[in-house]
């Protein structure tokens, strides 16, 4: 099984590509099959694949040229790309793939950056990767001079033309995060700048393949299993309705839950702090949406496997869902608030009105009918 | 049935005293699955409310001692099943069951809902309705056909957030379009819970209706719901508005016998 991992990295073999080199440089045997087997499963992939993965790595034939767009988002979703562990970020931008544009890790700055990404874009045009972070807003700006999509510009370019220009030669397009992938918070009602994530502002071309990997932050083991997915088979993963993997995004968090035991027990945390916290029982209760949320947090946790909200005490709100600002609220109820006009109640407020209007009703005409008794059957009619 | 005194008029109808006629309106199996759809939406009922929300449990044991949360489900679940089956067999007996050919009176037609309104009209003044209905009058089968529509409601969305289908094959990607329909999976747990309310007013409301029916009129449908038989004076059964009669039997009760039960009777009050 260990012949292709073997072979480059104890052996030192001579004459492998440079590529090869630089990302086995600093990362010894046991990493290297670590984050192949990691992979694997995270791919759901059997053991056998794993010579494979180490394989499509080492030899990197088709490492791809990697465009990396900011808009309208908090960053966290580089902040978790350079958090990677297997492998290193500076693997992962340097070896893995190919980053020649990403605006908050290149040196260059200004001219440079843009010519920097117009070269990028000529040099591998129909063959480079977008990953898109951040929502792209297209609502035309208030005033005489109003702009379409004028609330995010950068280098006097609003961000539809730029992902427009960008994604229209891309080979694939990568949403990592939430706003990029379905338009995130700032997408919400009232939504002042029309934003949406990049399938709704509709940059993508749809000859050009999408997946997203939403999340907030995206997980980066998903993304850097989607890049390993395509440096192994040269497709993209299969995505589910709404676009994501479905290696990751194919169960929902509460069937995978580590607190699932006390579930299925009873056993619910009734406010944060009690025992039932301290005893690590579940979150159901105090509003998890772990129940409807898809995705892989409950076995590939955050920054590197330390943590995720759940196994910190905190219900899910379930971020990788679209919308989930909106539809997951409140966050520390069961259920969402049911809007009606001039009305905001509960789904129970509102279902005992109606049960208990209908027993009054009841009641009322059973008194009515007692009442009338002495009329009642006079069946001649007049 | 067999009674000495008891002379069968017809397949279904049958009477002693020629004053009351004993009338058939649904198989004996179709009682028994109202029944078990009764008790099944009431389980349903009492567990879900245990899903939705949980009694407090302070029992500091390991969670593999206890299993509460977990046997509610198996009872929510096995209930749905019996209660999807039982649906599904009286729809397919409103087909073609002896007595209950009947799929026409559950549907909001125009001369149902003309019906439905008549009745509602009657009921609110305290008079007995004109028209007198062998099977399920227009208002009951318009109830019916708004609890069988939430029953639907509940199955897919049940079914939704039980097999939340992410496979690509048929039956996920049904799931998968039914619920980007719906929304996500928060929307879809949303709709079952509010289904369960307009199901608990659907059978407040039955339910009295029923028991009201049954202290004031004869032709009550509490009776026929058990045994399934029902009791009509002749004058009503020479006044029924049995549309649904000749599905029912070879022969509607015919003219001659109407005529004869009803010789010597005054005039019924929908004669006029």
């Amino acid at each position: 099984m260990c012949k292709t991992i073997q072979s480059p990295i104890a052996g030192h073999i001579a004459g492998q590509s440079d590529v090869r080199d630089k990302i086995l440089k600093d990362m010894d045997r046991r990493s290297f099959i670590s984050f192949c087997t990691k992979m694997a499963a995270t791919l759901g992939l059997s053991a056998a694949w794993i010579p494979k993965i180490a394989e499509a790595v080492e030899t990197g034939v088709r490492k791809p040229s990697v465009i990396w767009l900011h808009f309208q988002e908090c960053t966290g979703d580089s902040e978790a790309f350079i958090r990677s562990e297997y492998p290193t970020a500076e693997e992962l931008i340097l070896n893995l793939i190919s980053v020649d544009y990403h605006e908050t890790i290149m040196a260059a700055s200004g001219y440079q950056a843009e010519a920097a990404l117009e070269q990028a874009m000529e040099e591998n045009r129909g063959k480079y990767i977008v990953v898109i972070e951040g929502a792209i807003p297209s609502k035309v700006t208030a005033g005489p001079k109003g702009v379409k999509g004028g609330y995010c510009m950068i280098a006097g370019k609003t961000a539809l033309e730029i992902a427009t220009d960008v994604c229209k030669d891309a080979m694939a397009v990568l949403t990592v995060g939430t706003c990029s992938s379905y338009g995130g918070v700032q997408a919400q009602y009232p939504n002042p700048t029309g934003a949406g994530g990049a399938e709704e502002s509709g940059v993508v071309p749809p000859s050009v393949p999408l997946v997203k990997i939403p999340g907030c932050p995206h997980n980066v083991v998903n993304s850097v299993a989607t890049i390993v997915n395509f440096l192994l088979l040269g497709s993209l993963p299969k995505t589910d309705k709404v676009g994501r993997p479905v290696f990751a995004y194919g169960k929902r968090i509460h069937d995978n839950c580590p607190r699932r035991a006390h579930f299925d027990a009873g056993q619910f945390v009734e406010e944060f702090g009690d025992q039932g916290a301290k005893e690590k029982w579940c979150l159901y209760k105090v509003g998890c949406k772990g129940p409807q949320t898809y995705h892989n947090c409950a076995w590939v946790e955050y920054n590197q496997n330390t943590s995720w909200p759940i196994k910190g005490g905190h219900g899910c709100i379930g971020c990788s869902e679209p919308e989930f600002w909106e539809n997951m609220q409140p966050f520390y109820e069961r259920l969402p608030k049911v809007s009606l006009p001039g009305v905001e109640a509960t789904a129970d407020q509102i279902g005992i009105t109606l049960v208990g209007a209908a027993t009054l009703g009841a009641t009322a005409h059973a008194i009515y009918t007692y009442a009338s008794r002495n009329k009642f059957n006079d069946t001649s009619g007049e | 049935m067999e009674s000495a005194t008891r002379i069968k008029v017809q397949e279904g109808v049958y009477t002693d005293n020629n004053t009351y006629f004993l009338c058939q309106t649904r198989s004996s199996f179709a009682c028994i699955l109202h029944w078990i759809l009764a008790i099944s939406v009431l389980m349903l009922g009492i567990t879900g409310f245990m899903i939705a929300n949980p009694p407090s449990n302070f029992n500091y044991t390991e969670a593999y001692q206890t299993y509460i949360m977990g046997k509610t489900r198996l009872i929510h679940f096995s209930f749905a099943g019996l209660a999807l089956a039982s649906v599904i067999i009286r729809f397919y007996l409103a087909f073609t069951s002896l007595c209950s050919k009947d799929i026409m009176q559950f549907l909001p037609t125009p001369s149902n809902v003309i019906g439905s309104m008549k009745l509602v009209q009657k009921y609110i003044v305290l008079k007995e309705p004109e028209d007198h209905y062998r099977f399920v009058n227009p208002l009951g089968g318009i109830g019916v056909f708004s609890i069988a529509t939430a029953l639907l409601i509940m199955t897919v969305t049940g079914m939704l957030l039980y097999l939340p289908g992410a496979d690509h094959t048929i039956w996920g990607n049904f799931w998968n379009h039914s619920e980007t329909f719906l929304g996500s999976q928060q929307q879809v747990r949303l709709i079952h819970h509010m289904t369960m309310y307009l199901l608990g007013l659907f059978v407040v409301i039955h339910v009295y209706m029923q028991f009201w029916k049954n202290t004031n009129y004869l032709d009550s449908d509490m009776s026929s719901i058990i045994g399934g038989y029902k009791l009509f004076r002749k004058e009503e059964l020479g006044n029924f508005n049995d549309q649904y009669g000749e599905r029912v039997n070879e022969a509607a009760p015919s003219e001659e016998l109407i005529n004869e039960c009803s010789k010597d009777m005054p005039e019924g009050p929908g004669n006029h």
